[in-house]
C-alpha cells in the first residue's frame, strides 16, 4: 500500500474510533412521572344556568336545552326535519334512547325543574 | 566500687557529648489515577404527577395542568445532556398520549442546571443538578372514552435523557 494510502486508512480507523468512542458512551436516564385526568362525560346541569328553547318546522319542532357555560350541540338542522328532534348538551341520560321516531305533532311541553336534574315533557299527537 | 563508678560516670560523658543524628527523607513518587464514568440519574423530589385535572367532554377550550411538574437528574459536574425524550410505552418520543380516550401532548423545557461543588480535601462535592419543567395541553372538543358520568385514568410517562 502507498504511503498516501495508509494514512488516509489510518485516519479513516482514527476517525471511526473516535466515533465508535462517542457512540458507546452515550447513555440514558430516565424520570417516571405520572400524567392523570378526570373526564366528566355527562354532568348534572345547573337548572340555574339552563334555558330551554324550541324551533318550529313544517314536520316537527326541535327542542333545545343550553345549559352554561357549555355552547350547545349545533341544533339548527340544514333541511327541513320530520321527526321530532331532542338536543342536549349537558345532563345525565336515565337509560336508553331509542332512536326511531315517528311523526307527530307536539301541541304542547314543558322543561320539569326538580333537584338534581331537569327534563322536557312533551304532548305529542299523531 | 569507686573505680566501677568512674567508668560509667565516663561513659555517660561521652553519650551525652555525642551531636544528634539529623532526620532525612527518601521520596519515591507513584501515580495516582482514576477512570470517571460520567452519569445523571433521576433525583426527583416533590409532587410528580401532571394533572389535567377535570375535562368535561366536548369542552370548548384546551386543558392544561394546573402545575407543571419538574424532573431532577443529579449529573456528573460538567456533564450537559444532550437530548431529552419521552417513552413510547405510553406514547410517543414527542409526548402525545391518550387518557381516558383524551388525546395530550406533553413538552419539556430546556434544562436548568444548578452547578454542584468541586470536590476538595475536605470535601466530596456535589453534583449538578439539571432539571426538566414537563408540562402539556389536552386540545378542546374531545368526546373521551368513558361509560359512567366521570372516569378517572392515569398512567406513567418517563422523561428520557441523552448524555
Amino acid at each position: 500500500m502507498a504511503p498516501r494510502r495508509q494514512s488516509i486508512a489510518a485516519a479513516v480507523l482514527a476517525k471511526g474510533t473516535v466515533a465508535a468512542w462517542i457512540f458507546a458512551n452515550a447513555a440514558d436516564s430516565a424520570a417516571r412521572f405520572e400524567v392523570s385526568v378526570t373526564l366528566r362525560s355527562a354532568s348534572q346541569p345547573d337548572p340555574t344556568l339552563c334555558v330551554a328553547g324550541g324551533k318550529a318546522h313544517p314536520l316537527g319542532i326541535t327542542a333545545i336545552v343550553k345549559c352554561a357555560p357549555l355552547p350547545s350541540p349545533a341544533a339548527q338542522p340544514d333541511h327541513v326535519v320530520s321527526s321530532v328532534l331532542f338536543y342536549m348538551s349537558r345532563g345525565v341520560w336515565l337509560g336508553t334512547v331509542d332512536e326511531t321516531m315517528g311523526l307527530g305533532t307536539v301541541t304542547s311541553w314543558r322543561v320539569v325543574r326538580l333537584a338534581n336534574r331537569d327534563y322536557l315533557e312533551m304532548m305529542v299527537g299523531w | 566500687m569507686k573505680n566501677s563508678f568512674r567508668l560509667l560516670a565516663a561513659a555517660l560523658a561521652v553519650a551525652m557529648t555525642m551531636p544528634v543524628m539529623a532526620a532525612q527523607t527518601v521520596n519515591n513518587n507513584f501515580t495516582v489515577s482514576v477512570q470517571l464514568a460520567s452519569l445523571c440519574m433521576a433525583k426527583n423530589s416533590g409532587a410528580t404527577t401532571l394533572n389535567f385535572g377535570t375535562y368535561t367532554a366536548f369542552q370548548g377550550t384546551a386543558q392544561t395542568p394546573a402545575a407543571p411538574v419538574t424532573l431532577t437528574f443529579d449529573c456528573t459536574r460538567g456533564l450537559a445532556p444532550v437530548s431529552v425524550a419521552f417513552d413510547t410505552t405510553n406514547g410517543t418520543a414527542a409526548g402525545v398520549g391518550v387518557l381516558a380516550g383524551l388525546q395530550y401532548a406533553l413538552t419539556a423545557s430546556s434544562a436548568t442546571t444548578v452547578a454542584g461543588i468541586a470536590a476538595s480535601t475536605s470535601t466530596i462535592g456535589t453534583a449538578d443538578a439539571v432539571s426538566y419543567s414537563v408540562s402539556g395541553t389536552m386540545p378542546a372538543d374531545q368526546a373521551g372514552t368513558c361509560g359512567t358520568a366521570t372516569c378517572s385514568a392515569s398512567h406513567t410517562r418517563t422523561l428520557i435523557v441523552t448524555y
